[in-house]
């Protein structure tokens, strides 16, 4: 049975945002999984997640589908497989475990595969963490590589499974599905590699920095874009077979020198597959328009200031505590967005936390909260990734809970908004 | 596997039992603390490699510093591989602590441990192709490369200038150079040929070549030539077997001594790095074939292997620190490098742990293929990335027992 929590009205407390009337569905059913990094649309239409287990030694992420219904949290909810299993990587065997998939999830329109890839950070069973540096390349308990995974969406099949990148995770990824190629950037090292999805071999192009980038994105032409540390777009030349670093660089506050502004999420303007929208992991995080240039040149970068307006600055916001993600155009023409400020060391602590759903009319610029993710006294941490259904359903993945779980919201139609179908995303 | 869709096995999710003080964040926080993965010892600073922030650094993709070596004065020359070989000067003194680029190469992709100090503002390096050459590539070239030098008072307003390249000679058609080594005393440049191993020498004063034979009829040799101040010059051919050139006879000789490997594994034996230590006229080589360490008394050609300082097969980079004690780095290209020490004084070899820059940048090194001693004990490590920077490492020197007339804290 899947537990299901709705928001109310009373839930909204008298001196902060109300709470958004948004429903809960939480995986009882693996009850040490902590984050949900992962979430998609599925080719088929579907939500699929990855239930990751990162904080406990000697658990395998499991891949989940979400089917949304009519009323909110009464989907269905679909426990697919372990896939450390999957992999031939089984979480008892005493290496660092297959915990979790990343931004890693994606999604073929043309096959209906879904093809997903692991990362690491769990320890080994009975063991209190994992040192990936400390541990490298250590024959019995390091982490053997990222192991990609095709999963047949129309058959209910996995296809097949290789290792796409060795000893290291995958930290995100992008699908050139009419190449036939998949970008990836790996951690800890943080080499981006092309993974050949026809020769199943990967080729390595060097390292983006020291901090890994969250995300990659593509334009029309498939061309692929990251960032490095300092928040300059890299971009992955499909016709060179080139990285390339490219004069442009992602805003950041004027007190900043740009370190650590690396992206964080990125969506495609649905209008234009040539523009983005995008947020960096920094503080205060300031949304981003980026507007391609698939025939060689630079681009535009647009500021669209920070993502909470009028948030002061504050010495103890850190990299760890603060986030904004789980980006997703809703079918009204709003960026939907989260931001949090409160996440903390201490896990299932609740009480203090602030996660805020927002969006932005891309037209205007203009901003506005929707309320906290908060259900009776349980407070969401923070939102990485979001997805969106055909139906304008928006389902959020959850990060820093006992068990995972996903939030899933309805925007409201307005007359005054048409709705627009959104594509499916095409990068983790 | 469970066939899918099925729930999962509860039984997957018992753990076995933990402390409840695992429980607590901070018996987590201490036993994380206790188990730094980096280089504590000492301290990192990572230098782009740029004059100032105004100006563009050695591209992405062409700067591996892969050959390193200073000058008396301080200076540090580097030169780099890739899409186009580069060359530069770090001068670390104020006001400049700034790379200055001295000569783009076009055509050449590689200059690997083979740089060299001439003399002022002046050094000599050889080039290798590691791709398929272009089919107009005669084989590797030997450059003069002279630097403007640095002037200035300020903090601002220097003048900039690129160095004056001279391209000397091809000393053995169809191969690049591996290694180059220099005896400044009798004006001769030393060096190895990439693919047949073919020494030879080229002398400064006269502008003359004279190409030797192979060091190892097998081909199987060191990319490696190492130096001592009274001109000796050694590398390894097959098996490990010492080769030796004594310039007082003028002749290359094969000798019956075979560097320290593993049983086994002499096949696999190469120097792969290596430092002259002043203070005991050694040369400490790094291994290779398993990450060994050991010294060559280049003159009795005593051997003595000294142990394998951490987990990695490769030691690619060595240096002295004025004290006498050895740093290097280990790791092959797809490692993380792991930084080592060795004390001549205990005999004592530790891991350190993997370099981190925290200053200019925070940077995890994770490649490196060169390494010098500057004037003032600092150590130079030339990174070997796609995007490289040139880390400087300050060894920690052990705090005196009183301080300032003050015993030390606990």
């Amino acid at each position: 049975m899947t537990r299901t929590v709705k928001a109310t009205a009373a839930d909204a407390g008298a001196a902060e945002e109300p709470a958004v009337n948004a429903a809960m569905i939480v995986f009882d059913k693996l009850p040490l999984s902590d984050t949900c990094w992962s979430l998609l649309t599925g080719p088929d239409d579907r939500i699929y997640a990855a239930a990751c287990t990162e904080h406990t030694g000697g658990v395998s992420a499991y891949l989940l589908r979400y089917t949304p219904a009519e009323e909110l949290g009464k989907g269905k909810l679909e426990y697919l497989f372990d896939i450390g299993d999957a992999v031939g990587e089984p979480a008892h065997n005493g290496r660092a475990t297959q915990c979790k998939v990343h931004y890693c999830f994606l999604a073929d329109p043309d096959t209906g595969i879904l093809y997903g890839a692991t990362h690491l950070s769990g320890g080994p069973r009975g063991e209190p963490g994992y040192s990936w540096f400390g541990s490298w390349h250590e024959p019995h308990r390091s982490f053997l590589g990222s192991f990609l995974f095709a999963f047949d969406t129309r058959s209910d099949r996995i296809l097949w499974t290789d290792m796409c990148y060795p000893w290291e995770g995958s930290r995100c990824m992008a699908l050139d599905h009419r190449r036939g190629l998949i970008h990836g950037v790996a951690f800890p090292r943080s080499h981006y590699f092309v993974y050949d999805l026809e020769r199943r071999c990967h080729t390595d192009y060097g390292r983006t920095g020291s901090v890994n980038p969250q995300a990659i994105w593509l334009d029309s032409r498939f061309n692929a874009y990251t960032t490095d540390d300092f928040g300059n777009v890299l971009r992955f030349n499909a016709d060179r077979q080139r990285l390339e670093r490219l004069e442009i660089r992602l805003p950041c506050a004027a007190h900043s020198d740009g370190w650590h502004n690396v992206v964080y999420d990125v969506v495609e303007d649905p209008r234009d597959p040539d523009v983005v929208y995008g947020i960096p992991w920094n503080l205060p995080a300031r949304l981003f328009r980026y507007r391609m240039d698939p025939s060689g040149g630079v681009g535009e970068m647009a500021d669209l200031g920070p993502a909470l307006p009028g948030q002061p600055y504050k010495e103890t916001a850190t990299f760890f505590s603060d986030h904004v993600g789980g980006l997703v155009f809703g079918q009204d023409g709003w960026l939907y967005y989260c931001v949090s400020d409160m996440v903390r060391e201490v896990w299932d602590v609740v009480s203090d936390r602030r996660c805020l759903l927002m969006r932005m009319d891309p037209a205007t610029g203009r901003t506005e909260k929707i309320g906290l993710l908060k259900f009776g006294d349980f407070r969401a941490a923070y939102v990485a990734r979001s997805g969106i259904t055909s139906g304008g359903r928006i389902l959020m993945g959850d990060v820093i809970n006992h068990p995972s779980r996903l939030y899933e919201y309805q925007p409201p139609t307005s007359p005054d908004r048409p709705t627009a179908a959104v594509p499916l995303r095409r990068w983790g | 596997m469970q066939p899918i869709g099925t729930d999962p096995d509860p039984m997957k999710y018992v753990q076995p039992p933990v402390s409840p003080a695992l429980n607590d964040p901070a018996v987590r926080r201490r036993l994380w603390s206790r188990s730094s993965t980096y280089v504590g010892e000492g301290y990192f600073v990572c230098r782009r490699l740029r004059y100032t922030s105004q100006y563009k650094e050695i591209p992405d993709g062409s700067s591996a510093i892969t050959s390193l070596t200073v000058g008396p004065a301080g200076e540090v020359y580097g030169a780099t591989s890739g899409e186009t070989a580069h060359v530069f000067v770090y001068n670390p003194r104020p006001p400049f602590d700034a790379v200055a680029l001295l000569a783009v190469l076009d055509g050449e992709t590689d200059i690997r441990r083979s740089l060299v100090w001439e003399k002022e503002q002046t050094v000599l390096c050889g080039t290798r192709c590691t791709g398929r050459p272009s089919p107009d590539w005669e084989g590797g070239a030997l450059y003069r490369i002279a630097a403007p030098g640095f002037y200035a008072d300020a903090v601002q307003e220097w003048p900039r200038g690129m160095g004056q390249v001279e391209r000397l000679c091809v000393p053995v058609p169809g191969e690049g150079i591996a290694a180059l080594a220099i005896d400044r005393l009798r004006q001769r440049l030393y060096g190895l040929s990439d693919r047949t191993g073919t020494f030879f020498v080229y002398d400064l004063a006269a502008a003359s070549l004279d190409v030797r034979r192979p060091v190892d009829d097998t081909w199987l040799f060191s990319e490696n030539l190492m130096a001592t101040p009274d001109g000796l010059v050694l590398t390894a051919g097959a098996s490990g077997h010492l080769v030796r050139y004594d310039p007082q006879t003028d002749l290359l000789e094969t000798t019956t001594v075979q560097v320290p490997s593993y049983p086994g594994r002499s096949l696999y034996a190469r120097i792969d790095s290596w430092v002259y230590d002043a203070a005991s006229g050694r040369l400490y080589v790094g291994d290779k074939a398993d990450g060994l360490l050991y010294w060559i008394d280049p003159k009795t050609l005593e051997t003595r292997l000294l142990g394998k300082p951490t987990a990695r097969i490769r030691i690619r980079a060595l240096t002295a620190a004025p004290d006498g004690r050895i740093f290097g780095m280990a790791g092959q290209d797809d490692d993380v490098a792991s930084m080592f020490v060795y004390e001549p004084a205990t005999g004592e070899l530790r891991n350190l742990g993997l370099p981190l820059s925290c200053i200019e940048e925070k940077r995890y090194g994770f490649n490196f293929d060169s390494a010098a001693t500057g004037a003032q004990g600092e150590l130079y490590f030339g990174e070997s990335e796609r995007s490289s920077r040139l880390f400087v490492y300050f060894p920690a020197y052990k705090a005196p027992a009183t301080c300032c007339g003050n015993p030390p804290t606990a």
